[in-house]
């Protein structure tokens, strides 16, 4: 406590005294119950005047603990990300490179014509990711392609925290500077959303840092145990393909490229594979966001693209089924978004196991013996082959 | 309340209590003043109103302790660095089926190679089945 407010405490705790050495002065009846009622009055007035303000000033004290909370999350991010440079980087320091990094921005295409848009956004999407890419084969040259993905989602990660900063202690001073009531309110009842964000996001750090396989490689993980112990060959940009035989049915397996942290294009890959063969059935398989109540590592269901994302692959794979008059289902395994982010749970795991079989089922079910059916496993493949 | 940084990031700014403290020792004082009102009260007549002020007086004292463990609770999150998660590695020999799990090691990943089999020891590494988070041993209950 500053002197300053150790001053202020006293003089709040002799006030009563006061309040009596003033009753006694002006010859009142002195008696506790008067200064009390005294006191009351006092308050009553206080609150009326300055109620709302106090209300307020608390509300700020909570913004400011989760802003003090994301700002050291923020900074571990940073300090994660330069010693994960420096263990491989050709440059002593390579902080600048890193801030630079961080700050990047993808300016998002006009869509005043939405023609096409989806196609730009495309190809910015790759322009940003090789440009990292581009950048970080300068920086940490020695370090293998594993790893370079691993960094380069670290960085991201690290980039989310610092975004996530900004943006709350943008509206908290704005709240301050301007006394809006109405931004203040908003902010801090949105801070337990943020906090959970956070905190996946902290999480995600440690798992890109170790590569731990984390709970959104759920569909590359379902999948990788359905090709084993058939290889992956490369396939496209940051993707895999595996073909194998069940129980007479030919599966053609698309992941993206393990065991660094990137999710790839699956869009290119089944429209690449679409093109050489006639599937009978096309089943996607994701992890999902589950609702508050629902048990982590359940197996649901459904007709449709189960991917995530900007929209980009997912346009682009429901373009290319609904052309070719494919069935495309979606198998997805629930969790949080702290499960997404961060390593896989015991409850997750089972639900891979769950999921795996389900799988090997619907095949069954909907693929006739002889029959083509192409698997894709979405999701981050960080720790997985 | 201090200011915070606009222009600087890398700036910090701290958490100002004293207000907090300011309202914290008013309630106290309030609460002591009411539970000796209280008390004097009781030997008077009137004592409900006694009562009142007594049973107003101790919740105020009880609201005021509950407000700063919960003040110390959280500036105690604040400062606290977060850590990571204890994950993992099981592995399966691929010759006698047998499972290890042991804590991750850096280069682990799944459908990887592990460490040799203690068990039948031959030379062809494990494989590694699963990685993930484990869940802390429960504390054994009174």
């Amino acid at each position: 406590m500053l002197k300053s407010d150790f001053i202020r405490v006293v003089s709040c705790d002799m006030f009563p005294t006061m309040l009596l050495a003033l009753f006694a002065q002006l010859q009142l009846p002195v008696d506790i119950g008067t200064v009390l009622n005294f006191v009351f009055l006092i308050l009553f007035l206080l609150f009326i005047v300055w109620g709302q303000k106090i209300q307020i000033y608390i509300l700020m004290k909570d913004i400011e603990f989760v802003l003090r909370r994301i700002d050291l999350m923020k900074d571990e991010g940073r300090k994660i990300s330069l010693e994960k440079l420096k263990k491989y980087s050709a440059i002593p320091d390579p902080s600048a490179a890193l801030d630079r990094i961080i700050d990047y921005i993808l300016i998002e295409p006009v869509s005043l014509d939405p023609a096409g848009l989806v196609w730009k956004l495309d190809y910015l999407l790759k322009v940003a990711e090789d440009r990292v890419k581009g950048e970080l084969k300068q920086i940490v040259p020695n370090a293998s392609d594993t790893e370079r993905e691993n960094i380069s989602n670290v960085l991201e990660v690290a980039a989310s925290l610092s975004i996530m900063y900004r943006v709350v202690r943008h509206y908290y001073i704005i709240g301050k500077k301007t006394g809006n009531q109405i931004i203040i309110i908003q902010l801090q009842a949105m801070l337990p959303d943020v906090m959970i964000q956070a905190d996946a996001l902290m999480g995600a750090l440690y798992a890109y840092t170790y590569g731990h396989p984390i709970g959104d490689g759920t569909g590359a993980l379902v999948v990788a145990n359905l090709g084993y112990p058939k290889e992956f060959k490369d396939m496209g940009r940051d993707m895999e393909v595996c073909e194998t035989d069940f129980e007479g049915r030919r599966m053609t397996i698309l992941k993206s490229k393990g065991p660094g942290a990137t999710v790839g294009y699956p869009g290119d890959s089944v429209l690449d594979v679409t093109k050489r063969r006639k599937y009978n059935l096309v089943i996607m398989v994701d992890a999902g966001l589950k609702l508050e109540g629902e048990k982590s590592g359940t197996v649901f269901e459904g007709v449709g693209a189960a991917i995530g994302g900007i929209g980009t692959e997912k346009f682009k794979i429901e373009e290319i089924v609904a052309n070719k008059k494919i069935p495309l289902y979606g198998i997805i395994v629930r969790m949080s978004m702290k499960e997404a982010l961060t390593p896989l749970s015991e409850e997750v795991l089972k639900g891979i196991d769950a999921a795996t079989t389900r799988v090997r089922e619907v095949i069954r079910e909907k693929v006739p013996e002889g029959g083509k059916v192409l698997i894709i496993g979405v999701g981050n493949t960080v720790g997985i082959r | 309340m201090r200011e915070m940084p606009e222009q600087n990031s890398g700036e910090r700014y701290d958490l100002n209590i004293s207000f907090f403290f300011f309202l914290l020792g008013f309630l106290v004082i309030i609460s002591l003043s009411l539970i000796y009102n209280g008390a004097m009260s009781l030997e008077e007549p009137y004592t409900t109103t006694g009562l009142i002020s007594l049973g107003l007086g101790i919740s105020g004292l009880l609201l005021a302790g509950y407000n700063l463990m919960k003040l110390q609770s959280r500036l105690a999150a604040v400062g606290r660095r977060p850590s990571g998660p204890q994950v993992v590695t099981k592995q399966k020999c691929r010759s006698c089926g047998s499972e290890v799990t042991r804590p991750f090691k850096e280069g682990d990943y799944v459908y990887g190679n592990g460490d040799v089999c203690t068990k039948c020891g031959k030379a062809e590494p494990m494989l590694v089945s699963a990685i993930f988070l484990q869940k802390p041993p429960k504390k054994p209950g009174p």
